[in-house]
């Protein structure tokens, strides 16, 4: 323990060193520009402000590009919460209740929750990986492609949770999603599936111009269509910040949500996505008021906020511990740490100290700024909502065109977040959710994907979903969780036979 | 009206001027844009910008660097084919630009391009791959991987980086040359591939040497082959596919400077020219060797006959390995 406090001591000893404070603050200050601006999620940020970075020393520029990422994840939730346009996949959870709130005249209190919980989240994650980082990065190894179809079937039966409405339409939607998951490259054969001979389609549809069409810009041409403009009165200070009722609604949520986060996060792989996913379906099923969720519900906001930046500092473990870019934002770190002459391995910890707990300390700091930072941004994005929709929706249009367009200078980006927005817009009037869309698409790649490695790894042995504890017990979860849905209209029944004998 | 004559004379000869300043002779007056298609951060993208840097000490004009990722780099290497060809539209490619056109030919698609349009301008760098199994494998040395391939066909496997990519492609060829089989589990990048045999779900992968050499270093994993003809210096004992006799698996990750084949060949010779003085540019120097990338610079036509035996060892393997399942 004192070894831990005197490593921490060094890392704060270089993270409060002004020129890397400096740099920490600009990350987190250009990462919450970038999550604000539609379309523009962690990863494209730091890629793209990578380069920018170089010229700095290494210790600096790592503080600065996690400064970035996480700034973008605080950002992200904004814009989900204001214009329900999702920065990337894991704040599509945040439209869902976060934008409700927003309409209903609560868009303080909901930022105000997003920061906090995301600080909350952020600050006990910085800790526990500070505490076991490197023990328990070798075991989370463990978790192959068998464990992650577990994990995936799970999640694929969470998705009819998602939904506010009937089940089957949740269910559709997630076929629909899973459908538009299959276009590209097959990654395993190379075989391009469903692209229509387009080249850019051979990479399949991006998830940004996909989420920001299907609630951005359907939410934009939905609001065309109505007449009465909602008043959003200048809001009194004491409606700027969450009631006392709120803050309690959302702390158990906020707590799981980090418990949930940080395990899915130390996943090799991307399955930190999922975090704030399964969050909602969890604190869903978990809620005595079930059908709040989708209209407003506090929880539904704070879980999976939560979950998803714990997720977000855990996914680092890897990378931090071992050395692995496991995921795609850790790649871009490593490979940022290499173009300093670093190349990270598994005694990064021993070779690069004062790197590594500089890091680890800047994560300490950068939560505390990006609090610090968000919370008298409320009242100023708050009244973003006061300006005249003819003046606000042309300007977030526009922004999500240079937003989307910026990732990868693609032009199909934007027809595809275009046709996402009219099909949006008709799926909606119809009263089909499209947040299972999204869902399906991630979901789909990786399931696909994992099972078929799996099943090359045991030369098509279905045994090895049971021969392994872990994908075994998430297998037999899933099970009984189908079984369990089954049972329950049976003994429902049941029951109303047994009272209607008994009259 | 006499102005308006002036001012058309006027535009005429700045037109004029224009016209001469484009000429290959004075290559180049504006700035150069180089294509790098993949995203930023890889190891196309680190050697294209030390060496735009450079060439925009060199030249005195800007270098812009510009990431087209999509398709394995197909769209990037598309993108520069079909810019204007006046060499103010360069590209940097790496092996890809032989095997995405390989082997769309053999699952039937059109290819987007041909490798035949673009002209080979330099090379940078060209690392062999490190073939490696996990710290505590039984197998020792590269003879022990394909004695227990031989004894039992598709019982060893390894990680690859996805379908016909720069890991698939050096494992069939190092397969064909031992003359086993391996069993090939594909996953989406390096990293994943290497994260899946720590995690013992996989044998052996393959990676660049500056990427796996702390890994070596250690002990996580152990190095048991370079797939090129000289050691590194990175990991001297680690025997070469010479050394195990086994020269048809050959293979490198490296990167090159390539042109539209239809850019006037005296501009072609600028940049050649302009590159020459770019790779003695000492930052240019310092930062390859702090990322641990060792300059194998080739200028155009040792670059060509290099790129032209690079390209038929890929193809080969790509018509062997056919359809993947």
């Amino acid at each position: 323990m004192s070894a831990i406090l005197h490593d921490l001591a060094l890392g704060f000893s270089v993270a409060l060193t002004p020129s890397v404070l400096i740099y920490s603050l600009v990350g987190c200050i250009v990462g919450t520009l970038v999550g604000v601006l539609p379309g523009l999620g962690p990863l494209a940020g730091i890629s793209l402000l990578l380069p920018m970075t170089l010229g700095l020393p290494p210790t600096t520029a790592i503080v600065m590009l996690a400064g970035i990422y996480y700034g973008a994840m605080y950002g992200g939730s904004t814009t989900s919460i204001l214009m329900r346009i999702p920065g990337e996949s894991a704040s599509v959870v945040t439209c869902l209740d976060g934008y409700e709130m927003a309409r209903k005249g609560r868009a303080g209190p909901a930022l105000a929750i997003a920061a906090i919980g995301s600080f909350v989240a952020g600050t006990i994650s910085v800790v526990a990986l500070s505490l076991v980082a490197p023990q328990i990065a070798r075991y989370a190894l463990n978790f192959g492609p068998a464990e992650y179809v577990g994990l995936l079937t799970l999640a694929l039966l969470l998705l009819a949770q998602l939904g506010s409405g009937s089940k089957v339409r949740s269910l559709v939607m997630s076929l629909l999603g899973l459908a538009l998951g299959m276009i590209g490259i097959d990654p395993l054969t190379g075989y391009a599936r469903f692209t229509l001979g387009i080249p850019a389609l051979a990479d399949g549809l991006g998830i940004v111009p996909l989420a920001v069409g299907l609630f951005g810009i359907s939410e934009i041409l939905l609001s065309a269509g109505t007449r009465n403009v909602p008043k959003v009165a200048a809001p009194r200070l004491r409606d700027l910040y969450p009631s006392r009722a709120e803050l309690s609604a959302s702390t158990m949520p906020c707590l799981r949500g980090t418990v949930l986060g940080f395990v899915i996060g130390l996943i090799p792989g991307s399955a930190h996505i999922i975090s704030s996913f399964i969050s909602y379906a969890l604190e869903r099923k978990l809620s005595r008021t079930p059908e709040r969720f989708g209209k407003g519900a506090v929880e539904g906001l704070a879980g999976p906020e939560s979950a998803n930046n714990a997720a977000a500092v855990s996914a680092f473990v890897p990378m931090l511990a071992l050395g692995l870019p496991a995921g795609a934002i850790p790649a871009v770190m490593l490979a940022a740490l290499m173009a300093h002459g670093i190349s990270p391995g598994p005694r990064l910890i021993q070779e690069q100290p004062q790197l590594y707990w500089g890091f680890v300390a800047s994560m300490y700091v950068g939560n505390l700024v990006l609090l610090l930072l968000n919370l008298p941004l409320v009242s100023l994005f708050v009244s973003v909502l006061r300006i005249p929709y003819a003046i606000l929706y042309p300007i977030v249009t526009t922004m999500c065109v240079v937003g989307v367009y910026s990732i990868s200078s693609s032009v199909t980006d934007l027809w595809i977040m275009f046709a996402a927005g009219i099909a949006g817009y008709f799926l909606r009037r119809a009263n089909y959710d499209v947040a299972p869309v999204v869902l399906g698409f991630v979901l789909a790649p990786m399931f696909e994907v994992s099972l078929r490695q799996a099943l090359t790894i045991s030369s098509g042995s279905l045994w090895i979903f049971i021969e392994r504890p872990i994908a075994a017990t998430l297998l037999g979860t899933a099970f009984v969780l189908v079984l369990l849905s089954l049972w329950m209209p049976i003994s429902r029944r049941l029951e109303l036979r047994r009272t209607k004998a008994g009259d | 009206m006499q102005k308006i004559v002036t001012c058309l004379i006027a535009g005429i000869a700045v037109a004029g001027l224009a016209v001469t300043t484009s000429r290959a002779d004075d290559y180049p007056t504006k700035p150069v844009t180089f294509i790098v298609p993949f995203p930023p951060g890889g190891l196309v993208d680190f050697t294209a910008r030390p060496v735009a840097a450079a060439l925009e000490r060199v030249w005195k004009q800007p270098a812009v660097i510009a990431n087209r990722p999509g398709a394995g780099g197909g769209v990037g290497i598309v993108a520069a084919g079909t810019a204007r060809p006046d060499g103010y539209t360069l590209l940097f490619a790496h092996p890809s630009i032989t095997s995405v056109p390989a082997s769309d030919v053999v699952l039937g698609r059109k290819p987007s391009f041909d490798r035949e349009q673009y002209v080979p301008i330099a090379r940078f760098v060209a690392d062999p791959l490190i073939l490696v199994v996990k710290g505590d494998s039984p197998f020792k040395t590269f003879k022990d991987v394909v004695d227990a391939a031989r004894k039992e066909p598709g019982s060893v496997s390894y990680s690859s980086s996805g379908a016909y990519g720069a890991v698939h492609l050096p494992f069939e060829m190092a397969a064909h040359a031992a003359g086993v089989k391996f069993k090939h589990v594909a996953y989406t990048g390096g990293g994943p591939a290497l994260t899946a045999v720590l995690g013992n779900h996989v044998q052996m992968t393959m990676g660049s040497p500056s990427v796996l050499a702390p890994q070596i270093k250690s002990g996580a994993i152990r190095p048991l082959l370079n797939t090129g003809a000289k050691r590194v210096a990175l990991l001297p004992d680690v025997p070469t596919v010479y050394d195990l006799g086994y020269k048809d698996a050959e293979f490198y990750l490296w990167v090159g400077l390539f042109g539209s084949a239809k850019i006037p060949a005296e501009t072609i010779a600028k940049v050649r020219d302009g590159v020459a003085k770019a790779v003695k540019d000492p930052e240019f120097i310092q930062q390859l060797q702090k990322m641990q990338l060792p300059v194998e610079y080739q200028d155009g036509p040792d670059f060509d006959k290099f790129w032209k035996a690079d390209a038929e060892r890929i193809e080969a393997a790509i018509k062997r390995i056919g359809k993947v399942e």
